[in-house]
C-alpha cells in the first residue's frame, strides 16, 4: 500500500537522479560501453579456459578410439598383444602382435632410472635443506634449472656419444641396451626429483626438527625418524613425477636402448620401450594398416600409464592435504 | 578552464539541497556463513560532517564499512539482510550498478594500497574507465586538484611519472584518498586510515579529513580515541557485532548512557 | 660413538649426492660445449644442411626453430594467459573449474610424444595439413599452454590482494581491473615463465617427428610471401627443427660428418636456451626494479 502511494507521488527530483545513477542499465552510452567491454574481457578469458578442456577432452578421446582399431578393426586381441612376446606386425603373412617385451622395456627403464636417481636427488635436496642450509639451495637452484632446461636429444646425443661406446669399451656387449638407458633417463629425472623434493623438505615445520634436536638427536637421526617420515608423501610425488616423465621420454632412450623387440635378460642387452617402437615406426608405416594401427595401441598404453601416473599423484597429494 | 569543469561536473554531482542523513541503515544484518558479524544494525549518517566507527577489533567495523559500498559482495559466503538507504535508494538491491555506487561512495583502506604505477596513473586509473574524460589536459587539471585536495601536490608535482610505490607510506595513503577524491565521491568511507602511520603523517591525514568534510560525508573506522575525539562529529561505538551506542562526540565522551561504552572509552579493554 | 658414526657417514653421502649432482651437470655442459663448439662458426650456421655431402650447416633448421617458437607462442601465451587469469580470478568455485585444473594437471604431465601422437593424428592426417608448421605449432601449444597457465595464476595469484581491492572500491570492473592493475603488476613474473618456456619449446622435439617433420624444403630466404612454397614463412610447409636434426642425422641420417653437425647443433641449442634462462632472470627482475622505483 505505502510503495504504491510513494509510487504514485512524483517523485523529488534530487531522489530520482541519484536514482538513476545508481540503478543498473541506465540508458547512458559511456556505461553500455563500459558493460560492453567488461562482458568482452570475460568472454575472452571463459574462450581461453575452454579451449584447455577442449584441447585435453578432444587429445583423449582421438587417441583412444585410434589406439582401440587394432583390437576393433583388424582382430588382435588385446590379451594377446599385452601379455604375448612375439612382436612382428611387419610379418607380410602372418603378422603377430605380441608387444609385451615393449611394455616390459618401457617399465625396466622407469624403475631403473628413478633406481639411479631417487637417492642422489633425495641425497642432493637434504643437502639443499638440512645441510647446507645458508647456500645450499641458493647454489644447487641453477644446476638443477640448468639440467631440467637441456633438451633430451641433447641428453640422448651424449648417451650416443659418451655413454655407448664407454659401455662397449667396457664389456663385451655392444654397449646399447638397458643400461645406457637406465643412465640416460636417470639424469633426465634427477631435477625432476630433486626440485620437488626440496619444495617438500623446506616445507617440514622447523618446530619438529628443532624438538628432535632438542633432544639430543644428531642430523642423522632427525633426518631418519623425524624429516623424512614427515615428508615422505610429498617426496613420493616426486618419485612419481619423475617416473612418469621416465615412461614418456622418447627420443634420448631412442637413440641408445638399442630397440630390439625381446626380452632383455641383462642391462646390458639391448631392449626397446613403448616410446622408441612408435618413433622409429609412426613415420614409415601406411596409414589405416594393421601395422600402423598396432602402433597407435602402444601409445594407448603409453596414455593409460600417464593417467595412472596422475592419479596416484592425486592419490599422494589427498594423503598429503589430510595427514 | 578550471571554472568551467567546476560547474559542469558539478551539476551532474552537487544538485542536493542540504539534507540531515545522506545515509540511513536500517537493521542490518550481516553473516559470514554460520557467523553472524553485524547484528541488526540501525544508524544513520549526517552529511557533511565525519562520523567515526570506535569498537574493539572484530567487532563488525570493517564488515559493516564495507557494506555500504558493497565491497562484501566478492567474499564468498557474506550476506547481508537490512537495509541501507543512500539518499532513498536500497544500495542492497540487486539493481544497484556497484560500480556507479562505488564511484559515489569511495574507501580507502587500512594499510596504503597504491598500484605499482605511476603518482599519476594511479589517480587517472578510475577516472579512465568510468569514462570521465579521455582529454589529456583535464586529465591533468583533475590530477592536480585531488593530489590537492589531498595535500599531496607540493610533495609530488615535480615528480607525477615517478612509481607510486617509491612515496613513503603516509604519501602514499594520501594518494589512495587523492585516488578517491578524483572521482569526485559524496561519501568517503576510510577503514583504519592512520593505524600503519607515524604520528606526523596521522596529523596530516586528520586535518585533511577535518577540511574535506565540508564538501564529503565522512565515515571512518577508527582504533585511536584520541583521534575520534580529535576529528568525529558524530561516534558509534560497536561492541561484538552491536551497535551500543552512538550520539554526538562530546555526549559520547562526557555522558555515555551505556556502562560499556564508558569502560572501551576510558580504555578498560580494547 | 656409534651414532656418531653413522651420523658421519651419512652426512658424507648426503654430500657426495649433491657433488654427483653438481659433476653431472658439469659434465654434460663441459661434454656438450667443447665437444661441438669448435664445429659452430659462421659457415655453420649459414650453410644449409646437406643430405650425403660432408661439410653441411644448418642455417634453415636454425630458421625453423625460431619461427616454430613464434608461431607457437603467438598461440600459447593469449590461451595460457586467459586460462591463468580464469583460474585465478574468474573461476567460481565448482565442478567445472575443478575440472579445468584436473585438464590442466593433465596436459602438464602427458609425454610430449602423446601430444605429437595427437597432433598427427588431427591436424596431420585428418585435417590433411600434413607435416607442417601449422601443425607442429598447434602441438608445441598443446605441450606449453599448461606452463603458461600456471605461471600466470601463480604470478597472479602473488599480486597482493589489496591492490585488487583497491581497484574495485573505487568501481573499477573486474576485466578493467585485471587489464590495468593486476596483469601488469604480474608481469615480470609472467614475462620470467614465458621466456623459460620458450627454451623448453625451442629444445622440444619428440613432439615435432609427427607434426612438423623431418625434412624442410630449400628455404628461399629472398621469397618472403607466405603463401610460396619455398617461403620461409610459409606455415604449410614441413620444418626441421634444430633438436630434431640433431635426432635425425644420427637416427636416420646418412651423412658422414654427423658427429660434427650433431655437436655442432647440440652447443648451439644448449647455448640458446642458456640465453634464455639468463634474458628470463635478468628481464624480470629488471621490469621488478623499474615497477617498484627503486
Ligand atoms: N572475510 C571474512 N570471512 C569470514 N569472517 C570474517 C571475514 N572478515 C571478517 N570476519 C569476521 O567478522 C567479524 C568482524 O570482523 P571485522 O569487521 O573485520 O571487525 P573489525 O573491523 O571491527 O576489527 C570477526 O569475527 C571476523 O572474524
Ligand atoms: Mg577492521
Amino acid at each position: 500500500m505505502t510503495l504504491n502511494k510513494e509510487g504514485m507521488t512524483p517523485l523529488p527530483i534530487e531522489q530520482s537522479s541519484t536514482r538513476e545513477r545508481l540503478i543498473k542499465k541506465s540508458p547512458s552510452v559511456k556505461g553500455f560501453f563500459k558493460r560492453e567491454s567488461e562482458l568482452r574481457g570475460k568472454w575472452l578469458i571463459y574462450c581461453g579456459a575452454l579451449i584447455i578442456i577442449i584441447a585435453t577432452v578432444s587429445l583423449t578421446l582421438f587417441l583412444v578410439w585410434q589406439g582401440l582399431r587394432v583390437f576393433l578393426f583388424d582382430g588382435v586381441n588385446p590379451i594377446h598383444f599385452l601379455f604375448r612376446s612375439d612382436w612382428n606386425p611387419g610379418d607380410a603373412k602372418h603378422p603377430t602382435y605380441g608387444a609385451f617385451p615393449i611394455i616390459f622395456g618401457s617399465f625396466a627403464v622407469t624403475a631403473l632410472a628413478a633406481i639411479v636417481a631417487t637417492p642422489i636427488s633425495i641425497g642432493t635436496a637434504l643437502f639443499m635443506t638440512e645441510i647446507a642450509k645458508k647456500w645450499g639451495d641458493k647454489a644447487l637452484r641453477p644446476v638443477i634449472e640448468i639440467l631440467v632446461g637441456i633438451p633430451s636429444v641433447v641428453y640422448g646425443l651424449i648417451g650416443l656419444t659418451l655413454i655407448v661406446p664407454f659401455i662397449a669399451n667396457h664389456s663385451d656387449s655392444i654397449g646399447y641396451g638397458l643400461l645406457p638407458g637406465m643412465i640416460v633417463v636417470g639424469m633426465m629425472i634427477l631435477p625432476t626429483i630433486t626440485s620437488i623434493a626440496a619444495d617438500a623438505l623446506h616445507s617440514i615445520p622447523n618446530e619438529l626438527k628443532n624438538a628432535s634436536y632438542a633432544l639430543g638427536a644428531t642430523r642423522w637421526q632427525t633426518i631418519a625418524k623425524v624429516i623424512l617420515p614427515a615428508a615422505l608423501p610429498s617426496l613420493l610425488t616426486a618419485v612419481v613425477l619423475g617416473m612418469a616423465r621416465a615412461f614418456g621420454e622418447a627420443l634420448a632412450v631412442q637413440m641408445v636402448i638399442g630397440n630390439v623387440t625381446t626380452i632383455p635378460h641383462s642391462l646390458l642387452e639391448p631392449a626397446s620401450t613403448l616410446t622408441t617402437i612408435i618413433t622409429l615406426h609412426m613415420g614409415n608405416t601406411t596409414t589405416g594398416s594393421p601395422f600402423n594401427h598396432a602402433l597407435w595401441a602402444l601409445g594407448l598404453v603409453l596414455l593409460t600409464m600417464s593417467y595412472i601416473f596422475i592419479l596416484i599423484i592425486r592419490y599422494l597429494s589427498r594423503r598429503r592435504t589430510l595427514s | 578552464m578550471v571554472f568551467v569543469l567546476e560547474q559542469q561536473e558539478g551539476k551532474e554531482l552537487r544538485e542536493l539541497e542540504p539534507k540531515e542523513h545522506i545515509l540511513n541503515i536500517k537493521q542490518l544484518d550481516i553473516y559470514y556463513g554460520n557467523d553472524h558479524a553485524v547484528k541488526d544494525i540501525s544508524l544513520d549518517i549526517e552529511k557533511n560532517a565525519i562520523t567515526a566507527l570506535i569498537g574493539p577489533s572484530g567487532c563488525g567495523k570493517s564488515t559493516f564499512l564495507r557494506a555500504i559500498n558493497r565491497m562484501n559482495d566478492r567474499i564468498p559466503g557474506a550476506r547481508c539482510e537490512g537495509s541501507i538507504l543512500y539518499d532513498g535508494v536500497s544500495l542492497l538491491d540487486k539493481e544497484i550498478d556497484i560500480s556507479a555506487l562505488r564511484k559515489e561512495i569511495g574507501m580507502v583502506f587500512q594499510k596504503p594500497n597504491p598500484f605499482p604505477k605511476s603518482i599519476k596513473d594511479n589517480i587517472t586509473h578510475a577516472l579512465k574507465f568510468h569514462g570521465i574524460t579521455k582529454n589529456k589536459k583535464r586529465l591533468k587539471e583533475r590530477v592536480k586538484e585531488s593530489l590537492q585536495q589531498a595535500a599531496l601536490w607540493d610533495e609530488v608535482s615535480d615528480r607525477l611519472d615517478a612509481s607510486a610505490l617509491s612515496l613513503s607510506g603516509g604519501q602514499q595513503q594520501r594518494l589512495c584518498l587523492a585516488r578517491t577524491l578524483a572521482l569526485r565521491p559524496k561519501v568517503i568511507l576510510l577503514d583504519e586510515p592512520t593505524s600503519a602511520l607515524d604520528p606526523i603523517s596521522t596529523g596530516k591525514i586528520e586535518s585533511l579529513l577535518m577540511k574535506l568534510k565540508k564538501e564529503y560525508t565522512i565515515v571512518v573506522v577508527t582504533h585511536n580515541m584520541q583521534q575520534a575525539a580529535r576529528i568525529a562529529d558524530h561516534i558509534a561505538f560497536f561492541y561484538q557485532g552491536e551497535l551500543v551506542e552512538q550520539g554526538k562526540t562530546e555526549q559520547m565522551f562526557n555522558h555515555p548512557t551505556e556502562k560499556r561504552t564508558a569502560s572501551y572509552i576510558s580504555g578498560q579493554f580494547s | 660413538m656409534r651414532i656418531q658414526t653413522v651420523n658421519r657417514i651419512a652426512t658424507s653421502i648426503i654430500i657426495l649426492c649433491a657433488g654427483i649432482m653438481v659433476t653431472i651437470m658439469l659434465t654434460i655442459l663441459g661434454y656438450v660445449l667443447f665437444k661441438g663448439i669448435r664445429f659452430v662458426d659462421w659457415h655453420f650456421i649459414t650453410t644449409v644442411a646437406s643430405t650425403f655431402n660432408v661439410g653441411g650447416g644448418i642455417k634453415d633448421q636454425l630458421w625453423n626453430s625460431f619461427y616454430l617458437l613464434v608461431i607457437t607462442m603467438v598461440f600459447t601465451i593469449p590461451l595460457g594467459v586467459a586460462g591463468g587469469v580464469y583460474l585465478a580470478e574468474y573461476a567460481p568455485d565448482n565442478r567445472i573449474t575443478a575440472f579445468i585444473r584436473s585438464c590442466v594437471e593433465i596436459l602438464a604431465s602427458l609425454p610430449s610424444i602423446v601430444v605429437g601422437l595427437f597432433g598427427m593424428l588431427v591436424f596431420v592426417n585428418t585435417f590433411h595439413w600434413g607435416y607442417s608448421i601449422l601443425s607442429g605449432a598447434i602441438a608445441l601449444t598443446i605441450f606449453n599452454l599448461p606452463v603458461i597457465v600456471r605461471v600466470t595464476e601463480d604470478a597472479l595469484r602473488a599480486v597482493p590482494q589489496e591492490i585488487k581491492e583497491a581497484s574495485m572500491g573505487l568501481g573499477v570492473g573486474q576485466w578493467y581491473t585485471m587489464k590495468k592493475v593486476l596483469l601488469p603488476a604480474a608481469f615480470p613474473g609472467i614475462l620470467t615463465g614465458i621466456i623459460l618456456s620458450a627454451g623448453r619449446v625451442f629444445g622440444e622435439s619428440a613432439a615435432l617427428l609427427f607434426t612438423a617433420g623431418l625434412t624442410s624444403p630449400d628455404l628461399d630466404f629472398t621469397h618472403w610471401s607466405p603463401f610460396s612454397e619455398n617461403s620461409p614463412l610459409n606455415i604449410f610447409r614441413s620444418a626441421e627443427t634444430l633438436s630434431v636434426h640433431i635426432w635425425a642425422v644420427n637416427s636416420v641420417g646418412i651423412i658422414k660428418d654427423k658427429v660434427a653437425v650433431a655437436s655442432g647443433s647440440a652447443a648451439l641449442l644448449v647455448i640458446i636456451i642458456l640465453l634464455f634462462n639468463l634474458a628470463a632472470r635478468g628481464l624480470g627482475a629488471l621490469i621488478q626494479k623499474r615497477m617498484t622505483g627503486k
